[in-house]
């Protein structure tokens, strides 16, 4: 068949009746999940995973796929009003979403992240429907080699993420690669800096740590500065979410190359939305012409990396369907729910299946679309949320987020870290250290380490496997380059003030 | 008033208490069962589609706990800690039942004597794989290239001391020869870096392979059950090509806490046995690469006995440890 016939088909299936409501009701429970901190969506998912064993096997992934990309529509909400991210892939929406709120632009921000969101899903739709099967193939190549320079050349861009001192960023780097280092060597089996306690060995939950350092650390430090009044009844009007031709303007490059950056990351397996927003923040940040205005409510800190999660919460789906390679758990659970209907994920997916490959794929842009709808009328409701008092709203947000936090495994333990990461983001507050370098180096660091050290292992101990293989040597001169022009430009800068 | 009531409650629930222990009036009210593996996991799969349909066959209601870590040692150390009446279960398997007690340095519970064994659910056997593109046309050739290049061959796992890596330890040991052990965390990157073809081959469990052997993006040289399994007819057993009584498995099986009362233990394996028979489970769960096991809670107790005491000698003679 040919594509426009295959296209033909795809919306023909999405569109069918019963379609369009599991996807409405993915979308929806998605957008809940998201705003509401911490409640992970592997969890929703697997919840709902035995009730697709008597499903269509196409409407029960257009409803999983529902709940996914919805997640990441509402994940934003709470973290541009309240300083605390829906899931960990909208922590870095906080620091230029929470200025915005905190200037009266509450509204323009949330909208914002809906256009952002729209136009990156459909970017990533786009990319999907393309070239799926191009894409998967190059994926494949990518060894432990290449991966390990990619990271080295995501830590390298981001460096410049946070605000202020150089050398504090550097140490919450070096922090989060610290805490992400602790668990069980996955090559020998020995516990690090786990301290007998069995729940240690498995690694810290990054959803305790993001909710403690940016949700709970929040919620601690606005007790003691409680403002009267934080908001206008003009903040809520309908007008108040109309974003200025200034914003506009400014955003849709930021949307363009975070829904690039969002694509790329999303399409390879294991690393995912999460890291593709922070690394979008950081690329936006270095190439502003006024990389102060960051952290102060500039509209690219927000548009960018939503566009980046989007994206690549729909690319995620190339390996998991073209190749039958999950991403990420909640990736493995969607093919779970093809497998148990007898259907084989991979190459063939494609053209045996092809209502269901293209109807799923053509959901996505209903579900897109729902979601917007969905939305925007939402953001009054929310931004109303502003007018609870805070004795009543932080203790809200505080329970929330121990049970999400709670969900993701079931654990009073993880519960616990979340106070305990609460203590140190706020001390890190306090003096002035950045939460985000935090967050990227945990995320990164372990990453760096397991491929670095199975590169290693696979090449017999040669370092010169990282410059034979063309793709990693690649990575690794852009990388060179990066240091050495951003160096340059820090000399350059310095003998600018000096001489003046 | 008040506290009058809650005293009146009180003695009813002591004065109760006792008689719930016994199969007449069970459950009471809802069975917690602990899956000790994060949600999306076979083991999750495997509980799920269980208890649905024992749900739907006897009318009882399951509440599903997720709680994973420390290579499900978490949650079924939660188990030992619970009431002997059968109102929580969980599923054992062969890490956490057989492996972990050798493995660990720590664990905290005995697993022959903390647990009642009630039923044997399922099992899956590991494959050895190769992708489509390797030079490697049989499992002959395999072991042939790594007995003349000791250490050389690759072999990625889905981690150190799992089922699949201490299956090869033992397969090693037993034809004298020596992988290149790659570990992974978990069975998804250790498959696609073989169908990558980043290392030599891949030894993971059946579900974690078979869609990417039916798509034809990896090529099965062997299977680890003592025969060959229906899913892979054309795959021979690692013990019918000479290596004489050589079998892994990686089997799931519900256990209570220690000292269950018999008449529940009987009536739970009755259940799940029912379960078992029915059709749709069954194809769903072999669908997944899974194979059907079931039979009675002492047969199970003797094979829990003889895989304790196999995977052990196993374990010391691999040399991994989990400190």
């Amino acid at each position: 068949m040919d594509f426009f016939g295959n296209l033909g088909l795809g919306l023909q299936t999405a569109l069918s009746l019963t379609n369009v409501f599991y996807c409405f009701v993915g979308v929806f429970l998605g957008t809940l999940l998201g705003v509401i901190p911490g409640i992970g969506v592997l969890a929703a998912i697997s919840m709902l995973f035995p009730i697709t064993f008597h499903m269509e096997p196409t409407s029960a992934l257009i409803m999983l796929a529902g709940i996914w990309y919805g997640t990441s529509y509402g994940g934003s909400t709470a973290s541009i009003l309240l300083n605390v991210p829906g899931t960990p892939a909208n922590a870095v929406v906080c620091l230029d979403g929470y200025p915005m709120a905190q200037q009266g632009r509450g509204a323009v921000a949330l909208f914002m992240t809906t256009v952002a969101s729209f136009v990156g899903g459909s970017i990533g739709i786009v990319i999907l429907t393309l070239f799926a099967p191009v894409i998967a193939q190059y994926a494949l190549s990518m060894g432990s080699a290449e991966y390990f320079s990619l990271m080295l050349l995501g830590l390298v861009a981001a460096t410049g993420i946070a605000d202020g001192s150089a050398v504090k960023g550097f140490v919450m780097v070096m922090l989060g690669i610290f805490l992400g280092g602790i668990g069980t060597d996955v090559y020998t089996g020995t516990q690090r800096f786990a301290f007998g306690i069995p729940e240690l060995g498995d690694g810290i939950s990054l959803v305790a740590l993001a909710m403690g350092v940016f949700g709970v650390a929040e919620l601690i430090i606005s007790v003691g500065s409680v403002k009267g009044k934080r908001f206008e009844s003009s903040d809520l009007t309908l007008r108040a979410m109309k974003p200025t031709r200034d914003d506009m303007k400014r955003s849709w490059r930021p949307m363009l190359r975070g829904s690039g950056i969002g694509s790329f990351f999303g399409a390879l397996p294991g690393t995912g939305p999460s890291l593709a927003a922070f690394i979008a923040y950081a690329i936006e940040k270095r190439t502003a012409r006024d990389p102060s205005r960051f952290g102060k409510g500039a509209i690219e800190g927000i548009t960018a990396p939503e566009s980046a999660n989007n994206a690549a919460d729909q690319t995620s789906f190339i390996p998991t369907l073209a190749l039958g390679i999950p991403g990420s758990p909640t990736m493995a659970l969607m093919l779970g729910a093809l497998i148990i209907h007898g259907i084989t994920p991979g190459p063939g997916l494609m053209t045996e299946q092809p209502s269901l490959f293209w109807g799923l794929v053509m959901s996505f842009w209903i579900g897109n679309v729902l979601l917007v709808i969905l939305n925007v009328p939402l953001i009054g409701i929310w931004v109303r949320l502003l007018a609870v008092p805070y004795h009543l709203l932080f203790p809200a947000v505080l329970m929330f987020i121990c049970l999400g936090t709670y969900s993701v495994n079931n654990s009073t333990f993880d519960v616990l870290l979340v106070m305990v990461f609460g203590a140190l983001g706020v001390g890190m507050r306090k003096l002035a250290f950045p939460a985000a370098p935090l967050i990227l180096g945990f995320v990164l660091g372990p990453m760096m380490e397991d491929h670095f050290r199975r590169a290693m292992l696979l090449s017999s101990g040669e370092f010169a496997t990282f410059v034979q293989r063309p793709i990693s040597a690649t990575l690794l001169a852009i990388t060179a380059a990066l240091v050495l022009w951003s160096t340059l430009s820090a000399l350059r800068a310095r003998r600018r003030s000096t001489s003046q | 008033m008040k506290n009058n009531t809650l005293k009146k409650l009180a003695c009813a629930l002591l004065v109760t208490l006792p008689a719930v222990a016994s199969a007449q009036n069970y459950p009471q009210g809802s069975i917690e069962f602990i899956v000790p593996f994060s949600a999306g996991g076979g083991t999750d799969f495997a509980s799920r589609v269980l208890t649905e349909k024992m749900a739907e066959q006897q009318g009882w209601n399951f509440v599903i706990e997720n709680r994973g870590g420390a290579g499900g040692n978490i949650g079924l150390a939660q188990l030992t800690r619970a009431a002997k009446d059968g109102q929580v279960l969980a599923m054992g398997q062969t890490s956490n039942m057989a492996i972990n007690p050798t493995l660990y340095a720590n664990i905290p519970y005995d697993a022959l004597t903390d647990f009642t064994p009630i039923a044997l659910v399922s099992s899956q056997p590991m494959v050895v794989a190769v992708s489509k593109q390797s030079a490697y046309d049989d499992f002959a050739a395999l072991v042939e290239a790594a007995r003349e290049n000791p250490g050389k061959v690759s072999m990625s796992t889905p981690g150190a001391g799992t089922v699949s890596h201490l299956a090869m330890e033992v397969f090693s040991n037993q034809a004298d020869i020596e992988f290149m052990h790659i570990p992974y965390p978990g069975a998804a990157q250790a498959v696609t870096d073989a169908i990558g073809g980043h290392v030599d081959f891949v030894a993971a469990s059946l579900p974690s392979v078979l869609s990417h052997l039916r798509s034809g993006s990896l090529k099965a040289l062997a299977v680890t059950s003592r025969e060959r399994n229906d899913a892979l007819p054309e795959t021979p057993s690692v013990a019918e090509l000479g290596y004489e009584g050589f079998e892994a498995s990686d089997w799931k099986a519900v256990v209570g806490p220690a000292e269950l009362p018999e008449d529940i233990v009987a009536t739970l394996n009755a259940a799940v046995n029912e379960a078992l028979q029915d059709e749709r489970l069954r194809t769903t769960i072999e669908n997944e690469g899974s194979t059907v096991e079931g039979g009675t809670a002492e047969e199970f107790a003797d094979f829990l006995q003889a895989e304790h005491a196999r995977w052990a000698d196993a374990v010391t003679a691999s040399g991994a440890t989990v400190q």
